[in-house]
């Protein structure tokens, strides 16, 4: 089947670079890189989430003649990346791997002060921390700066329940920070 | 909608928070708000929140150093790669479909796609103990005849569309015994 890639370019307002990703035809580089930098959001370690967008890209390939509307095509393959990142996630979190592979970037950090330092380390452990839909509505909301609508799509899920899930993960974190803080006695409305 | 509720409450509190608009001057939320310690609380921590997600998401771009592939592989990962190589030669000499045609044996090489050879047979993916994968794909070099699998690191649309009719067969390999280097 062959699929207009046409419009999901238009829609995520993608420019695509000089060069065309030779692996996968159809998938720019710069597209290939921003479904990466997607993973990476969930992964948090540049093998992983380069084997995701990969493990993601031979999926869509595979079930390419399930897709109907070539213009969902963009949303579909970030369904699939976010999906396969969750998937690896797993698998790391039941290998129990030391540091659960993940790539703290310490020198990227190393300038802040130590209090900010523990924040964001404390905030980061805290998104992992979530369940899997708020994770995924948190991290795509305030990491990958999706529209509601974006988030919907890919968890499948009304945009009210999409704002929803973000509300709770903020609340989730929020109980998480506070632990961290030794702070924790708020009552959590649900 | 009633902002009775903490919950819609903190729904409409965080979407104020995000837009980075004052939580003061809907009359709903004051309302709310000055009987609601909880809440007051809630919108205090989550305008904390959103300005440290907004610093994380600065510090989780992926930089444009150039990937590391195949050829440079080290230690586990050349066992691995190694062992994804004996894996691929057994399984065409045990399910040698398309493969004795002409009697001649599979040579093994690990290099990038080239250009100027066809994928002639099936693909298979596999992984190694090292966790790096493959795209092994089975082709005929034009000129000479000669049957190579090449080893990818890269997915290869190209060569899986060429490839799906004869099925992929996928398989975990063993853990190597020992590493190398």
């Amino acid at each position: 089947m062959k699929v207009d890639l046409g419009q999901h370019r238009r829609d995520a307002s993608i420019v695509a670079g000089p060069e065309e990703d030779q692996a996968v035809p159809g998938v720019s580089a710069a597209e290939r890189r921003r479904l990466e930098q997607l993973a990476y959001r969930f992964l948090w370690n540049r093998a992983d989430a380069e084997d995701a967008t990969q493990d993601a890209l031979l999926a869509a390939h595979q079930k390419r003649g399930a897709l109907r509307d070539g213009d969902k095509w963009w949303a579909w393959v970030r369904r699939i990346v976010v999906r396969r990142s969750l998937l690896v996630r797993r698998q790391r979190s039941r290998r129990r791997e030391s540091g659960s592979g993940e790539e703290w970037l310490e020198s990227a950090v190393a300038e802040l002060p130590a209090e900010k330092r523990e924040r964001l380390s404390a905030l980061r452990a805290g998104i992992a921390g979530l369940s899997d839909k708020q994770r995924v509505a948190v991290t795509l909301r305030y990491l990958e700066q999706m529209s509601y609508g974006e988030i919907a799509g890919i968890l499948e899920v009304s945009e009210a329940t999409a704002r929803v899930h973000v509300c709770h993960g903020l609340e989730a974190l929020r109980t998480a920070m506070r632990v961290a803080d030794g702070a924790s006695d708020e009552v959590i409305v649900r | 909608m009633s902002l009775t509720d903490c919950q819609d409450v903190r729904l409409a509190l965080a979407d104020r928070i995000e837009r980075e608009e004052s939580i003061a001057g809907d009359p709903r939320l004051d309302e709310h708000l000055v009987s609601c310690a909880s809440c007051r609380a809630f919108a205090k921590d989550v305008r904390t929140i959103v300005v440290d997600l907004a610093e994380l998401r600065g510090l989780s771009v992926l930089d444009d150093r150039p990937v590391v592939r195949l050829p440079v592989l080290r230690g586990w990962r050349w066992t691995g790669a190694a062992a994804a190589i004996a894996a691929v030669v057994a399984m065409f000499v045990l399910f040698p479909q398309g493969h004795d045609r002409d009697g001649s044996q599979p040579l093994v090489q690990v290099l990038t796609p080239p250009t100027q050879v066809r994928p002639v047979s099936r693909m298979v993916r596999l992984e190694g103990a090292s966790r790096e994968r493959y795209f092994a794909v089975e082709r005929e070099e034009p000129t000479s005849g000669v049957r190579v699998i090449w080893l990818h690191k890269q997915f290869d649309a190209t060569a899986a569309q060429q490839s799906d009719d004869s099925g992929g067969r996928s398989m975990a390999l063993p853990k190597p015994v020992s590493s190398v280097g």
